[in-house]
C-alpha cells in the first residue's frame, strides 16, 4: 500500500492536542465526601483489575485518537497497486497541447492531472518493465526511451511542461506505432482530452476531459479609417452559460479602451474599437473573468509599418498585367519599354522588376525579379516551345485556393526548373512556371505571354497575379506578423551584415544562426521582435504569437473519447485501488462507536 | 442542621419505652428488674429455709400455716450501666439527611429509655482520638441535661475510635452502644477492647443515602472531610458500580465483625423516619445476660 499525499501526516500533531483537550475537558469538580474510606477501597479493587480494564476507562479518548488517525490516513489517499500490467514494455503518451492547460479540478490543469495519473501508472508497473514516455502536441517528442528505472520515469513525467501549441496525441500515437514493432508485448496508455484513434495499438486512452466553462479572444485585427486606427476583436464564448465580459484594449501594455460585451453560450461576438489613438508597436485585447484557460483570454496583434513597394514593369504593352497590378495594394509601379536604359533604373533600387517579353543584359544585383515570356540564360534554361496546351497549377503558396485553375495557351516555353525553385504552373510534367529564391532574390518565371492564353479571362487571374507579386515583395525582416504558438516564422535578414537578433516576449535575446531561417521557437505567447543592424541602421520587425483558437474549444466532449468504447477509454489508470472511501467508512464507523460509547457511559 | 429534638421526637419517646425490653443482670439496684433473685420489694418465689439464709427474709405467715420455714424470694433490682459512644468526627457532618443529627437522636432516644429505667448513663463523645465524657446521668430528671448536652455537640475533626475508646475506664460490666459511620480501620480493635472490658456491644451504623448511592458525574475531585485528602476520578457507570460493590462489602464485613464479637448490629440510614429508627432499628436492642 502506498500513499498519494504525505502532507496530511502533519495533522497527526493533533493527537497531543486531543489529549490535552481531553485533560482540560476533565476539569475536576471539587466534591466533598464524608470519607474517602470506601472510595480508596474501590480504587484498590479497580487497580487490581487487568490492564485491559484499566484501558477501558479511557476508551473514548482512544476511540477519538483512533478516528483522527484513520481520517488523516484517509487524507493521504492510500492506494494499493495491483501491478496488473502484464506487458514487458509500457509506453505513456501525454498530450501537452494547448487544450491541456484547461482546468481539470480546482487545483490541477488537465496536464497536471494527466501527469499524476501517469505517475500512478508508472508506480503500478511491475519492476523491470521498460518505460517509454512521449509528449505529443503538433509533433511527438520522445522524453524517455525504454527505461526500467521507475524513479527516472517519475521525474521525467514531473518535468513535462505545458505548451500553447495546437495539436493532440496523434503524432505520439504515430511514434508508438513505429516503436512497438521492436517489442512483443507493449501496453500504451494515452492521456489526452481529445479524440485519438488507437487502431493497431494495444492499450487504452485515459480521458482527461471534464466539462468546463471557457471564453477567449479568437482574433484581433486592425485597419485605418479616416486616418484613425480601428481595432476589431472577436470574442468567443465556448461554454454553455451566457457571459458578460469587459474587453480591454491595450497598446504596448497601456490600457486604451474598455468595452463591455454579452456573449451567449456557444456564440461569438465582434467588438470594434473606433478612433484608437495609438502609434506604438503592438496591440492586445484581453477579456476579464475566470475560466478554464486563462492564456486564451488575451490575443495580440502587431501594427506593421506601411511600406510602399516600388515595382518596375518593363513591357511593350500588357493591359491585362497592368490592370491586375493595379489591384495590388501598397505597390508603386513604374512602367518602361526602354530596356537599353535599364541600368539607369537600377539606381532607383526597385523592390521588384517585372520583365515582360524583354530582359536586360545585366540583371539587377538586388531586388526581386519576375520574368514573363522571355529567355534568360543567366538564371534558367528554356527547353522547347509548345503550342496549344492546357496549363494547370501545381501546389504552391502562389496557387493557394487556385487548385482547380486550368487555362489554355497557344504558345509556351517548357522551362528547366532550377534547384532553388518550385513549380507552380505545369503542362503535364513540364514546368511552365516556377518561383524560388536565388541568393537573396526571389525569382518568378512564366514561360508564356498572357496575350497567348485565356488566363486573363479567368476569374482567378487577378488572384494569381496578386499572389505572385505578394510572394515577390515580402522583403521585410519577417514573413508573418501574427502566428499561433508553435508555428514557424520566416526571418529574412539582410545578407552580409550582422546576424539578426530575436527578442522574446520576456525580453530575453537570442542571436539567430543564419540570415534567413524558419524560426520555430515560438512557444511563448506575446510579441516577439527581430532586429538587425543593417550598416548602422537598426531595422526592426515584430510579430505576435497567440494561443491557438482551435484549442480554446475545450468545452465540448470529444465523441470518440467519451464514446461507448469502454475498452479503450478510461477515466483513470488501471492497477490502482483507491482505499480512501473504504477508510472514510471505517472512520465513520469509529465515530458511531464513539457516539454509542458516549451515550452509554 | 435540622432541629435535633422536636416535639414529635418527645412524643415518640414515651411509646419507645414500652417497646424496648431491655434486661440487665449486673449493676446496682435500680429500676430494672433483674433475672437474679434478690433484695427487693417485688415478690418472686418461695423456697425452704437453708442454713445461712437471712432470717429477716423468713415468711412467718407461711411458717404459721405450713409449720415449715420458707424464705421469700424477691426480684433483685439492679442499676444498669449504659455507655453511649457517639462518633463526633467531621465525617458524621454529612448528608442531606444529616448523619450527625440522626446519631444524636438515636443517642437521645437510648438515653431516655436508660434514664426511664433508673439506669446509669454515660455519654461519651469520640473526637480526634480523645473522649469527652461528662459525669454520669441517672434518673428521669437528668434527661433534660442529656438533651442540653447533646444539642451542643459539634461534629468536627478527624476520627480515631480506638484511641478514643482507650480513654474510657470501664469499671463494671455494662452495655456499650457505639454510634458511628464505622469509617475506621480499627473498628475490630474497638470491639475487641470493649469485649475485653466486659461490655455488651451494640453498634449503630449510621450512613447517609449519598454514601449508599452516590450520584456523581464527570470528573470529580473527592475531598475527604476529615483529612482533606483528595482523590481525582472520572465517574462512569462501571466506576459507580464498583463503589456500590465496595459499599455492600463494607456493610457485610461490618455485620460479620459484629457477629464475631456478639455485638448487635443496627444499620441505620440517616434518612430513615423517626418511627423506623425507634421502633424498628432500636427495638432490636435486647442484650443477653
Amino acid at each position: 500500500m502506498k500513499l498519494l499525499h504525505l502532507w496530511p501526516l502533519f495533522l497527526l500533531l493533533l493527537i497531543p492536542v486531543i489529549i490535552i483537550m481531553y485533560l482540560l475537558k476533565q476539569k475536576a469538580v471539587d466534591t466533598p465526601v464524608s470519607s474517602l474510606f470506601l472510595w480508596r477501597e474501590m480504587y484498590r479493587n479497580v487497580e487490581a483489575n487487568t490492564p485491559w480494564e484499566k484501558l477501558k476507562k479511557n476508551w473514548l479518548l482512544i476511540l477519538q485518537i483512533l478516528t483522527l488517525i484513520v481520517l488523516v490516513f484517509a487524507l493521504t489517499s492510500p492506494y494499493i497497486l495491483s501491478g496488473s500490467v502484464g506487458a514487458d514494455h509500457a509506453i505513456i503518451v501525454i498530450d501537452n497541447s494547448a487544450g491541456m492547460n484547461a482546468s481539470y479540478d480546482e487545483n490541477n490543469t488537465r496536464l497536471q492531472h494527466a501527469v499524476e495519473e501517469a505517475q500512478d501508472y508508472v508506480r503500478s508497473l511491475k519492476t523491470g518493465t521498460g518505460i517509454s514516455i512521449i509528449t505529443s502536441n503538433n509533433k511527438a517528442t520522445l522524453v524517455l526511451s525504454n527505461s526500467d528505472d521507475k524513479s527516472q520515469a517519475l521525474n521525467e513525467l514531473k518535468a513535462i511542461e505545458p505548451t500553447y501549441v495546437a495539436g493532440d496525441c496523434t503524432p505520439g500515437i504515430e511514434m508508438v506505432k513505429a516503436m512497438q514493432t521492436q517489442w512483443e508485448s507493449v501496453e500504451t496508455v494515452c492521456f489526452t482530452d481529445t479524440n485519438v484513434s488507437m487502431e493497431q495499438i494495444q492499450g487504452y486512452i485515459v480521458d482527461m476531459y471534464v466539462p468546463v466553462e471557457n471564453a477567449g479572444v479568437e482574433y484581433v485585427g486592425h485597419g485605418m479609417n479616416n486616418g484613425k486606427l480601428v481595432v476589431l476583436a472577436k470574442i468567443a464564448n465556448y461554454g454553455a452559460e451566457e457571459r458578460v465580459m469587459d474587453v480591454n484594449l491595450y497598446g504596448d501594455d497601456e490600457l486604451l479602451q474598455i468595452k463591455s460585451v454579452i456573449v451567449p453560450g456557444g456564440e461569438s461576438q465582434v467588438v470594434y474599437f473606433d478612433k484608437v489613438d495609438f502609434a506604438g508597436k503592438a496591440l492586445s485585447v484581453e477579456i476579464t473573468g475566470q475560466d478554464a484557460i486563462k492564456e486564451d483570454n488575451i490575443c495580440y496583434d502587431v501594427l506593421e509599418d506601411e511600406q510602399i513597394t516600388k515595382v518596375l514593369l518593363m513591357t511593350e504593352a500588357n493591359v491585362y498585367l497592368e490592370k491586375a497590378l493595379m489591384l495590388v495594394d501598397g505597390i508603386e509601379i513604374t512602367k518602361s519599354n526602354d530596356i537599353a536604359s535599364f541600368t539607369d533604373f537600377t539606381t532607383q533600387e526597385y523592390d521588384l522588376y517585372i520583365f515582360d517579353g524583354m530582359v536586360p543584359d545585366v540583371l539587377p544585383a538586388e531586388g526581386n525579379m519576375m520574368f514573363m515570356n522571355v529567355e534568360c540564360d543567366a538564371l534558367y534554361e528554356t527547353i522547347s516551345p509548345m503550342g496549344g496546351v492546357m496549363v494547370a497549377t501545381a501546389k504552391h503558396t502562389v496557387t493557394e485556393y487556385l487548385e482547380d485553375l486550368t487555362f489554355g495557351v497557344s504558345s509556351v516555353y517548357a522551362l528547366e526548373k532550377p534547384e532553388w525553385a518550385e513549380t507552380f504552373l505545369k503542362v503535364g510534367d513540364a514546368t511552365v512556371g516556377f518561383i524560388g529564391k536565388k541568393d537573396a532574390q526571389t525569382v518568378c518565371v512564366m514561360g508564356f505571354d498572357f496575350h497567348n492564353s485565356d488566363l486573363p479571362l479567368k476569374m482567378e487571374f487577378p488572384i494569381l497575379v496578386y499572389n505572385m507579386v505578394n510572394e515577390c515583395t515580402s522583403s521585410g525582416l519577417i514573413g508573418e506578423t501574427v502566428v499561433n504558438a508553435g508555428d514557424t516564422v520566416s526571418v529574412n535578414g539582410k545578407l552580409n551584415v550582422k546576424l539578426p537578433t530575436m527578442i522574446m516576449p520576456d525580453g530575453s535575446r537570442e542571436e539567430l544562426g543564419d540570415y534567413r531561417i524558419n524560426y520555430t521557437n515560438t512557444y511563448a505567447l506575446g510579441v516577439y521582435e527581430v532586429e538587425q543592424n543593417q550598416n548602422g541602421e537598426m531595422v526592426k520587425s515584430a510579430f505576435a504569437v497567440n494561443f491557438p483558437a482551435s484549442e480554446s474549444k475545450v468545452t465540448q466532449a470529444p465523441l470518440a473519447v467519451m464514446g461507448e468504447d469502454s475498452e479503450t477509454v478510461k477515466t483513470t489508470v488501471t492497477g490502482m485501488l483507491d482505499l480512501r472511501n473504504l477508510i472514510i467508512i471505517i472512520a465513520l464507523g469509529l465515530l458511531g462507536i464513539e457516539w454509542i460509547a458516549y451515550i452509554r457511559r | 442542621m435540622d432541629k435535633i429534638f422536636d416535639s414529635e421526637f418527645y412524643s415518640k419517646l414515651h411509646t419507645l419505652r414500652m417497646s424496648i425490653a431491655m434486661r440487665l443482670a449486673a449493676g446496682m439496684s435500680g429500676g430494672r428488674k433483674s433475672n437474679a433473685k434478690g433484695n427487693s420489694v417485688e415478690f418472686s418465689d418461695f423456697r425452704e429455709y437453708q442454713l445461712g439464709d437471712d432470717i429477716r427474709r423468713i415468711d412467718w405467715n407461711a411458717y404459721g400455716r405450713f409449720d415449715k420455714l420458707y424464705i421469700k424470694l424477691f426480684m433483685e433490682e439492679k442499676e444498669g450501666i449504659f455507655q453511649i459512644f457517639v462518633d463526633t468526627s467531621k465525617s458524621m457532618d454529612y448528608g442531606a439527611a444529616h448523619k450527625g443529627v440522626c446519631a444524636l437522636r438515636i443517642a437521645a432516644a437510648l438515653s431516655y429509655v436508660v434514664l426511664e429505667n433508673s439506669d446509669r448513663l454515660y455519654l461519651n463523645l469520640m473526637k480526634e482520638g480523645k473522649l469527652e465524657c461528662p459525669k454520669s446521668y441517672t434518673g428521669k430528671q437528668a434527661f433534660s441535661k442529656v438533651i442540653d448536652y447533646l444539642e451542643n455537640v459539634k461534629f468536627d475533626g478527624a476520627g480515631d475510635l480506638l484511641s478514643s475508646v482507650h480513654h474510657k475506664k470501664f469499671d463494671r460490666r455494662g452495655m456499650s452502644v457505639l454510634i458511628s459511620d464505622g469509617y475506621s480501620e480499627d473498628l475490630e480493635d474497638v470491639f475487641r477492647y470493649m469485649k475485653f472490658k466486659n461490655q455488651d456491644i451494640v453498634f449503630v451504623h449510621v450512613l447517609a443515602p449519598e454514601e449508599r448511592d452516590p450520584s456523581f458525574e464527570g470528573t470529580v475531585k473527592l475531598i475527604d472531610s476529615e483529612t482533606m485528602g483528595d482523590m481525582r476520578m472520572t465517574m462512569s457507570a462501571s466506576m459507580l458500580k464498583s463503589y456500590k460493590n465496595s459499599y455492600r462489602r463494607f456493610i457485610r464485613d461490618t455485620e460479620i465483625l459484629c457477629k464475631k464479637y456478639s455485638a448487635i448490629y443496627i444499620p441505620v440510614s440517616s434518612d430513615d423516619s423517626l418511627d423506623a429508627l425507634l421502633f424498628g432499628a432500636l427495638a432490636k436492642i435486647s442484650p443477653r445476660r
